[in-house]
């Protein structure tokens, strides 16, 4: 099993970091990480840009979507269903599924292995033949920061970029909820209240949690969770402002 | 054993998962669930199917299709309303 989990993950990543490491990055480690980040999300996003491009669909199909709601009240299943049918009905499909989240677990068991022993000769000796091989490869990124230790500063940074894009993303999914609950707002209002403190203890949850566990693994693994976190910023900036026209 | 995964589920739902903000209890708003940050394929969503299965199902075969379901996930399925058969309830 970790055999197999090598030889589909940790090999070709590796590999690639090295690749990197050797020719665009320039001899830093640190920016290779940063670059495969960037690849890694680049392939991903033509799944978000589906999902933007079929909200303004999602939009037309709104008023068939509260008469389904008015019509099964008290059945969630049959809702979902008739939901799903309407969606296919009308080829919406912006679902992206649990990929995206999925794909951040390989991804950061592989840095950590290559964090741990990514500079001993045993790792190298893993990358693919048709890639140079440096005899060692320098594990201070940007002058200062060192890879394979931890890092407080990083940790800070990857806590903050994870506060940004929560808030991001909590102010759009509010958004909805005003929208389709202005006719119920004022038996609600409790709730609502109830609510946003919830949410308001959620967006702290994450970060912390973030800075928590960043201060405990090696300096590569925020340095990753920060650039997939600014790749997310940019992304929800950009649906942002294409919504909006 | 069965409880910790549960709880472990349950605390992913509440403080982890991009349909954190979306409080439960309160009326299915379907739009939300389907459009949201990671919006999902599934209904019920993994970690709620992930609950039934924990409930119904030995940990083994639960372990199972849980992974199953994770690994169909994706833009290559096409989704729908898929409930966990447990039909082989063990205990």
């Amino acid at each position: 099993m970790s055999n197999l989990f090598n030889q589909l993950l940790l090999t070709p990543f590796f590999s690639v970091l090295v690749f990197f490491y050797n020719t665009v990055a320039f001899g830093d480690f640190g920016v290779a990480i940063i670059m495969l980040t960037f690849l890694v999300r680049l392939v991903l996003s033509p799944l978000s840009y589906k999902a933007l491009r079929s909200q303004k669909e999602m939009q037309e199909l709104q008023p068939k979507l509260k008469e389904l709601q008015e019509k099964y009240k008290n059945d969630k299943q049959a809702l979902a269903q008739a939901t799903m049918d309407l969606y296919k009905l009308h080829k919406v499909n912006p679902f992206s599924g649990c990929l995206p989240l999925l794909i951040q677990l390989p991804i950061l068991i592989a840095l950590y292995q290559v964090s741990i022993k990514g500079f001993s000769s045993e790792m190298l000796a893993r990358v693919y033949s048709f890639i140079d091989q440096p005899d060692q490869i320098n594990s201070i990124s940007l002058g200062f920061i060192d890879l394979t230790k931890k890092s407080w500063g990083l940790a800070i940074i990857a806590g903050f970029s994870q506060f940004i894009q929560s808030k991001l993303s909590l102010t759009k999914s509010v958004k909805i909820k005003e929208g389709g609950q202005k006719d119920q707002v004022k038996s609600k209002e409790s709730a609502l209240d109830m609510q946003n403190m919830m949410q308001k203890q959620m967006l702290y949850f994450f970060p912390i949690l973030t800075i928590v566990m960043s201060t405990s693994f090696p300096a590569g693994l925020p340095l990753y969770w920060i650039a997939t976190t600014l790749f997310s910023i940019g992304e929800t900036l950009l649906m942002k402002r294409r919504t909006r026209k | 054993m069965r409880g910790i995964i549960l709880k472990l589920i349950v605390f992913y739902q509440r403080w982890l998962s991009p349909h954190r903000f979306f409080v439960k209890g309160q009326e299915l708003r379907i739009e939300e669930y389907f459009i949201s940050s990671s919006g999902c394929r599934f209904w019920p969503s993994c970690s709620e199917y992930a609950v039934i299965c924990f409930k119904e199902k030995s940990i083994y075969q639960a372990f199972l299709s849980v992974s199953w379901r994770l690994l169909r996930c994706g833009p290559w399925s096409s989704g729908g309303v898929d409930m966990p058969s447990i039909q082989h309830k063990n205990q």
